[in-house]
């Protein structure tokens, strides 16, 4: 059977082409595949996904994982402290890149749509137009400041899988009380972290597997409340019996 | 020494030592397949459960949900079907969606009636925003058996035959549909643009 052209290579107008460009080139957010991996149960997440790094992981002992969670959190403790302060020291000195304001995005033409092959694939950022507003430092108000310099100095998404990635390797190779450890590690290093959901569950699941049934339906039955169509929620609910 | 014969060394449990090893390899092997999946198909799986009908903000959940379906069947899943496995769990996790969103209908009807009145500048045509907002204007009003063979032909580069076998239905049916589909798109986009599609880029 004959295959016919696909309209993308004979657009009848730019508008066409500019829709079936849209179709093609959706990414999802930059978290996806990390949150994918882990409602899967996936240990490595923030380290390499050769086959050997995972061999590797999986081979680990038992008391090499206490080790490890226990140098993660003692140099996490360390290094977070001193990497926000070596962050916002560059920050205060204005050299810091402008963060891209939504507003002034919008307001900028439209990036062309001709283009490259390899922009078909991943949406070119748009930069920001010239004569377009740019916003200036100077003319910032104290909130706007505030809230960029919250941005600029959260954590990295690969220092919280990294802690994670500890707690869940130790929990698979049935270590519960090194994943608590790790995830004790991880509440103090990262208050308001992005992947405290993750976290939670994985806590859960180490104090049912330590024998903490009791504290583990509790936080089960919380978890549940505030996210009933969680992704995770079938997985909190095998780990107490709910 | 005791010789045992061939077939009842088979049937002997393994010692837990072996057993152990064998079900942590087996383990890891599973891990290794999941997480090539996920490198090789996200992408792929996003984009079918958008282009299908999944609101934007739902997409990560239900790229996870349809991961940890495939998940739970592996064992069922070939090698050299997972993107097809995939797929289909996409779509029926779109078509899930989309019956909710339906439940929530007055709203986006609303919008969709917004986005196809809202005269069009040429500039706003070609912002990518704007024009995946449109997209799901347009898609939204095709029949559901035409967006999908719309969606997979067109934004996904299947072939008729894959995706004759991926909906389980003839390829004499697919081409029928991507033949109307085609169509149906072309006329709506016409319509979206009016008596000005024709001057942009000229």
């Amino acid at each position: 059977m004959t295959e016919p052209t696909r309209l993308l290579d004979t657009p009848e107008s730019e508008l066409e082409r500019a829709l079936l460009d849209a179709g093609r080139s959706y990414t999802v957010s930059g978290s996806s595949r990390t949150k994918t991996l882990l409602a899967l149960g996936l240990t490595g997440v923030a380290t390499s996904t050769a086959p050997s790094a995972v061999a590797a992981t999986s081979g680990l002992t038992k008391a090499t994982l206490t080790k490890v969670a226990l140098a993660v959190i003692v140099i996490g403790s360390a290094a977070i402290p001193v990497w926000r302060y070596l962050d916002r020291a560059p920050s205060a000195q204005g050299t810091q890149p402008p963060a891209v304001h939504l507003d002034a995005a919008l307001r900028s033409p439209p990036a062309p749509v001709e283009s490259t092959p390899a922009a078909e694939s991943a949406p070119a950022p748009s930069a920001p137009a010239e004569g377009a507003e740019t916003p200036q430092p100077a003319a910032r108000s104290a909130g706007t400041a505030r809230a960029e310099s919250r941005v600029v100095s959260a954590p990295p998404l690969a220092a919280e899988l990294a802690a994670l990635d500890v707690a869940r390797t130790s929990l698979s190779h049935s270590d519960p009380g090194a994943a608590l450890v790790a995830l004790d590690g991880y509440a103090r290093n990262f208050p308001h972290g992005k992947l405290s959901i993750e976290a939670e569950v994985l806590r859960i699941g180490a104090l049912a597997k330590s024998g903490q049934s009791d504290a583990a339906r509790k936080r089960a039955e919380a978890f549940l409340r505030r996210h009933p169509d969680s992704v995770l929620a079938s997985r909190v609910r095998s780990y107490v019996g709910l | 020494m005791v010789l045992i014969p061939y077939p009842l060394v088979l049937r002997l449990p393994l010692p837990p030592a072996a057993a152990t090893l064998k079900l942590v390899t087996r383990s890891s092997e599973r891990d290794t397949r999941l997480r090539a999946m996920v490198d090789r198909y996200l992408d792929f799986v996003a984009r079918v459960l958008r282009n299908a009908g999944t609101p934007e903000a739902e997409v990560d959940d239900d790229v996870q949900r349809t991961f940890i379906a495939v998940a739970n069947r592996l064992d069922d899943v070939r090698p050299d079907a997972e993107k097809s496995f995939l797929l289909q769990t996409a779509l029926r996790m779109a078509a899930h969606a989309r019956r909710t969103l339906a439940r929530r209908r007055e709203v986006h009807d609303s919008d969709a009636q917004l986005l196809i009145q809202t005269p069009l500048q040429p500039e706003q045509m070609l912002d990518q925003k704007r024009a995946r907002q449109l997209l799901d204007g347009v898609l939204s009003e095709m029949t559901l058996e035409l967006r999908t063979v719309f969606v997979l032909y067109e934004l996904e580069e299947l072939s008729m035959t894959e995706i004759a076998a991926a909906l389980r239905i003839p390829q004499g049916t697919v081409a029928s549909r991507l033949r109307r589909a085609r169509a149906d798109f072309r006329d709506r986009v016409r319509a979206l643009s009016g008596s000005t599609h024709a001057e942009v880029g000229s």
